[in-house]
């Protein structure tokens, strides 16, 4: 046995003979080292007096530390010694540690000579040439802030970057450092520098060619020739391409390699290697079946991944099953066969199909569940009911899952013993292949928590812990509420600073049968502090913008919730490209850390332009008919420029303009978050010169300034309060009432007023498309003489809209809204310039009437010209359908819209016809369906509209009185929502 | 050279101690831990307990970088320590091997060893040996042609050449097993610690050490 046997000699033997211990033991003949620092006997027989922790400058760090293995008035140990060099090294403060012994009084001092650690900072890449870009290389070289500085770990990072610039083609490129240590904050910044040198070129590309295709169709796929430069993506793309044209012609199991031969320095050449092997073409047939082929390549894994094998294969027979489920044949089955590829090359891939008839789920009930709700247990199955063009979702696999989905649902709720069966009723309702699914369940007795113990915890208290659960004695026991304990637990000690606590539990059944014990066990840890704080990296921004955003304190625990809030909000700014937040030395055993701050700015200048194409449809058919539509198209650009940042505060000033022959616009913002230091209260000023063809009574060019103090009051709450002045001119040409009838018309206006907006916001999901919440919108303005206003008058607007699921993933949408105006003084409602009045028509408000065309009109032309009051009713029911090719990607909704726009407040009325000819003051009511295409910034919609009781009206041409009615189909197409 | 050393170590010690020693630091980062000068040392004055010679500073750096290696990985895994009196047993017959009491303290005191220091020693080289065993022998077989081999071309030689009797295979056949075995362990261990040891990364600060 190893170390085992008897004599002397045996040592020698075995040392010699087989032992690894003698490898690790073997003498090689050198003598050891005179005058050695080992202590000795001698050393160890003497009493420790005193013990120092200084630097190398003789600062006295520490005195007699009591948490030290070598201690005073204990005699001398240089076991102790190691050890206490050992923990002094674990905090992670020290870089190089020596124990120096001196005779002092009756015995020695121990001295640990320490020198600092440094600590990483801010790293920085100089010279490069994109590719890399200097992003990829400080992540290819890991240097990460607040990681302690080693020459070693730098070294290793500065041959990473190598190796990156290497594969970039850079091989002949030079790196050097500059180490900067700030010896106050011990923080170590290193600046790299790269000379890059010539990008490599490639040289001789060889091809080992195992496709049936020639190397000149191969290397033009590749699109690579020698002389090109060397670069990472040029070589993917190039395997990526070849790839893709052999899966193109039906080699799935294509595959490309691109080996790289030696580097020639001397021409700065690197010859290629690509090894290009086709494998067989694969053909899919399916039997039992008709599949479009595009469908086929969408459903079987094998054409996206581009590669045949067993496991890809099985999926895309799950796949195909699934497909045929949705499309009603519930009880189909798909199999395989690989056919050999010997004969003509191509390996034949069937998949087998049985279909079986096709059916329809016409619904689902449950009996026996009083915990949970039809509704609940609804949510979380597999097998759907059928809907509109739908037949629904349903096979006995499906049924099993969902079957055991439900049990499990009520066991994790503390049901232990529940059971639930399924029946699946045949030719439901007397309709062949019609089923209707019905479980049953047995609860059975809940599980009730008889005991919670909390072992463990020496930081918080049983009392404290138990307030943070909702797994108390006497509820039921639910896995979903032990797993809420856990996170409120386990965050409660994150937020106290310790990131290391662990949680775990126990459920242990009691002797009454349906009763347990909950054992929490908790690990805590040590706990961090904030020693300190350090900001750096900013130039331009003042430090109090930063220092403000962070909630990290020093003397406060060390809690990575607020360090993530911390990066939040600094990113919130706006003004900063990175933003890392770092403990120093955060694997040191020392408790108390310092928190690095680093900000890196982004640019502050920011310039944008485009140009595009817009589309307007307008609400009159031509120039002189009042009622129809007119498409206008023009060519629009935009130019933006802002500077952010602006003053170091974080504030924006910005320019934008655009320009179309419809209309242009230069906005000039300044936008002040943060405003007086308050993180909810915000600042706008604006400055707006806007003409524009909104309607087709008029052409108007607008001159806006104004002031908005935002002040978000709560998470859905949020108050705006404004003051805006505005001169509006009215291009006489353009104008399609008669002058003398209104005449401030024609002439320009200036309107001053105040205003404030109440907002509150409850909408969940997308707020582009949300299925449940509310949205409620009060907005009053006041336009005085007195504030330089040339009218008076008072406008209030207000605005509900709320938003139900009803199930089955249907969504009830409905909102209201009202306007009114009034003057105010000596002005009367015909002195309300036209642009501030109320419209409404188009398709996000009443889909009844083209854009802006709802409520009253000029007698004589019969044009729009807006109202003082606004009464809009929207509801919509918005349901999923599956559509042939579109599958379930585009849902619909019916909708009903009624009111109008009012000449004024004591005009509105109920009623669905006018009393008059020249009166359109009425009710309209608009029913219609649309189609709804879900995006990421909103649904599109194409709505078709049918007002039921379009009105007519009187205009005079020529002298003669004429009966126009207004259009009662009405179709839009939109991006956003209604409302 | 045991002479000198023991001058050496005497005359250092004669000197007057009014001006600090380095009794310890710190010559090497090892991942994120650190070798000591005193377990350098102790390594050192072990084998010239053993031997009578130690190996020179930068091979003893090596040889001490290669137990921090298994130790680390015998701790990783909760390898049992040695048992106290599997130590003590070692200790007892590495004691015993110098004839008496009195020859065994003159070679510690010549060594610079207490006896604490040579069971901490012993119980290291104890979890190498035993941590190395475990982790290589369960997957070793040794053949019986093996065997028979070591036999015939290594036994019987080194019988006839001290002009022994040859004892019959079947009576020392487990004893070659296990010397076959342990070779094996040996060969396999030094492959897997050459690999481990080009993937540790070690920062020498003692420019002595570097080979």
């Amino acid at each position: 046995m190893i170390g085992h046997n008897g004599a002397r000699g045996w040592w020698r033997k075995s040392a010699a003979d087989v032992c690894l211990l003698a490898g690790l033991l073997a003498a090689a003949g050198a003598h050891a080292r005179p005058g050695t620092q080992h202590p000795g006997p001698a050393l160890e027989q003497q009493q420790v007096a005193g013990i120092r922790v200084v630097t190398e400058d003789g600062e006295l760090i520490a005195e007699n530390p009591a948490e030290l293995p070598l201690q005073p008035g204990q005699p001398f140990s240089a076991q102790a010694v190691r050890e206490s060099i050992q923990k002094l090294y674990r905090t992670g403060l020290y870089h190089t540690i020596r124990a120096e012994a001196v005779p002092f009084e009756a015995g020695l001092r121990v001295d640990f000579v320490v020198a600092w650690n440094f600590f990483v900072n801010r790293v920085a890449v100089q010279g490069l040439q994109e590719p890399p870009t200097p992003a990829r290389a400080l992540t290819a070289m890991r240097l990460n802030l607040g990681e302690p500085f080693r020459q070693s770990g730098l070294e290793a990072a500065l041959e990473r970057l190598r190796l990156l610039l290497e594969e970039e083609g850079f091989y002949q490129a030079r790196v050097d450092y500059t180490l900067r240590p700030r010896a106050e904050t011990r923080q170590m910044d290193i600046v790299v520098r790269v000379e890059p040198g010539e990008r490599a070129r490639l040289g001789t590309i060889a091809l080992e060619n195992q496709t049936e295709f020639a190397d000149r169709w191969l290397l033009e796929k590749a699109d690579l020739q020698p002389g090109k430069s060397v670069q990472a993506a040029r070589l993917e793309r190039a395997a990526r391409r070849i790839r893709e044209a052999l899966v193109d012609e039906g080699h799935l199991s294509a595959r490309v390699n691109i080996r790289r031969g030696a580097y020639d320095p001397e021409r700065n050449l690197l010859p290629l290697t690509l090894e290009v092997i086709a494998g067989p073409r694969v053909r899919v047939e399916v039997e039992g079946a008709r599949i479009r082929r595009g469908e086929l390549r969408r459903l079987l894994p094998i054409y996206q991944e581009g590669a045949v094998d067993a496991d890809l294969l099985r999926e895309g027979a799950r796949d195909l099953r699934d497909y045929l489920e949705g499309q009603g044949y519930f009880d189909s089955q798909v199999d395989y066969t690989v056919g050999s590829a010997e004969e003509n090359g191509v390996q034949v891939i069937t998949y087998h199909v049985e279909r079986g008839p096709q059916r329809r789920l016409a619904g689902i009930g449950f009996e026996g569940n009083e915990f949970f709700s039809d509704s609940l247990l609804l949510s979380i199955l597999r097998i759907r009911p059928a809907g509109f063009l739908d037949r629904g979702r349903f096979s006995t696999r499906l049924l099993n899952a969902d079957r055991e989905a439900i049990q499990a649902l009520y066991v994790a709720n503390g049901f232990l013993q529940a059971r639930v069966a399924a029946d699946v009723l045949q030719n439901y309702g007397g309709r062949e292949g019609d089923l209707f699914v019905r479980f049953h369940v047995q609860e059975g007795p809940p599980t009730i928590i008889g005991d919670v113990q909390i072992l463990g915890n020496e930081a918080f208290s049983d009392e404290l812990l138990l307030d943070q659960v909702e797994t108390l004695p006497g509820q039921f026991y639910s896995e979903a509420n032990v797993q809420r304990a856990r996170m409120n637990i386990l965050r409660l000690y994150f937020e106290q600073g310790y990131s290391d606590a662990l949680f775990s539990y126990e459920v242990q059944p009691l002797d009454t049968g349906d009763r347990v014990r909950l054992v929490y066990r908790i690990t805590e840890g040590q706990r961090r502090v904030i020693r300190r704080v350090l900001l750096d990296g900013y130039h331009h921004t003042r430090r109090g913008v930063i220092a403000r955003e962070v909630l990290l304190k020093p003397g406060e625990p060390l809690s990575e919730l607020r360090l993530v809030e911390t990066q939040r909000r600094l990113y919130n700014l706006g003004i900063f490209r990175r933003v890392h937040i770092a403990p120093q030395n955060p694997e040191g055993s020392d408790p108390a850390k310092t928190v690095v701050v680093l900000v890196e700015e982004a640019p502050r200048y920011t310039m944008a332009y485009g140009g595009g194409f817009e589309v307007q449809r307008l609400g009159g058919g031509g120039e002189e008919d009042p009622t129809g539509s007119d498409f206008r198209f023009s060519p629009r650009i935009l130019f933006e420029i802002s500077k952010s940042n602006f003053g170091g505060r974080a504030h924006t000033l910005s320019f934008r303009t655009r320009a179309s022959t419809l209309q242009g616009r230069a906005l000039l913002s300044y936008l002040a978050p943060n405003f007086l230091a308050n993180p909810s209260l915000s600042f706008v000023l604006t400055g707006l010169a806007d003409k524009s063809r909104d309607v087709r009574t008029f052409s108007a060019t607008r001159y806006e300034g104004s002031m908005q103090l935002n002040q978000q009051v709560s998470p859905i709450t949020s108050l705006f309060y404004r003051y805006s002045f505005r001169r509006v001119l009215v291009d006489p040409d353009s104008l399609r009432v008669p002058p003398e009838r209104i005449p401030l018309f024609s002439q320009p206006t200036k309107i001053s007023s105040l205003g404030a907006t109440w907002v509150r916001d409850t909408r969940q999901e997308n707020p582009a498309d949300p299925v449940q919440g509310t949205y409620n919108n009060v907005d009053l303005s006041v336009a005085i003489e007195a504030f330089g206003s040339s009218t008076s008058f008072v406008r209030l607007f207000y605005q509900n809209s709320s938003f139900h699921s009803l199930g089955r993933r249907l969504v009830f949408a409905r909102s209201v809204r009202l306007g009114i105006q009034e003057p105010v003084g000596d002005t009367r409602t015909t002195d309300i310039p036209l642009p501030e009045r109320f419209f409404a028509g188009g398709g996000t408000s009443l889909r009844g009437f083209g854009l802006n065309q709802a409520g009253p009109r000029d007698p004589d032309t019969g044009f729009p010209i807006g109202g003082l009051a606004l009464l809009v009713f929207n509801h919509e029911l918005r349901f999923p359908m599956r559509l042939p090719w579109l599958g379930g990607r585009v849902g619909g909704a019916l909708f009903y819209d009624a009111g109008n726009v009012f000449e004024r407040a004591n005009r509105i009325t109920l009623r669905t016809t006018p009393r008059a000819p020249d009166d359109l003051n009425y009710f309209s009511h608009t029913i219609g369906f649309g189609f709804r295409y879900q995006t990421p910034i909103g649904p599109v919609r194409l709505d078709l509209a049918y007002q039921l009781n379009a009105a007519e009206f009187t205009r005079v041409e020529n002298g003669t009185p004429r009966i126009e009615r207004l259009p009662r189909f009405q179709f839009f197409f939109n991006i956003g929502p209604i409302f | 050279m045991r002479r000198t050393g023991w001058i050496s170590f005497c005359l250092l010690w004669l000197l007057p101690l009014a001006a600090q020693q380095v009794v310890d630091r710190i010559i090497a980062r090892i991942g994120d831990d650190i070798l000591m000068l005193s377990e350098l040392e102790e390594l050192r004055a072990f084998q010239q307990l053993i031997e009578g010679r130690s190996a020179a500073r930068p091979e003893l750096f090596e040889q001490l970088v290669r137990q921090w290696i298994v130790v680390t990985e015998a701790e990783a895994v909760n390898f049992p320590h040695p048992a106290p009196a599997q130590v003590e047993a070692a200790f007892a017959q590495l004691a015993d091997s110098f004839g008496s009491r009195e020859a065994w303290q003159a070679r510690l005191r010549e060594a610079g060893l207490t006896e604490a220091a040579v069971r901490r020693l012993l119980e290291r080289q104890l979890l190498v040996s035993s941590y190395l065993d475990s982790k290589f022998r369960p997957a070793l077989t040794i053949e019986e042609t093996a065997i028979q081999r070591y036999y015939e071309e290594e036994l019987i030689p080194q019988m006839r050449t001290r002009n022994q009797p040859l004892p019959p295979l079947d009576r020392v056949r487990e004893q070659i097993r296990e010397l076959l075995t342990q070779r094996e362990i040996s060969r396999r261990a030094t492959q897997w610690l050459e690999t481990a040891r080009a993937q540790v990364r070690v920062e020498i600060l003692d420019e002595s050490l570097k080979p």
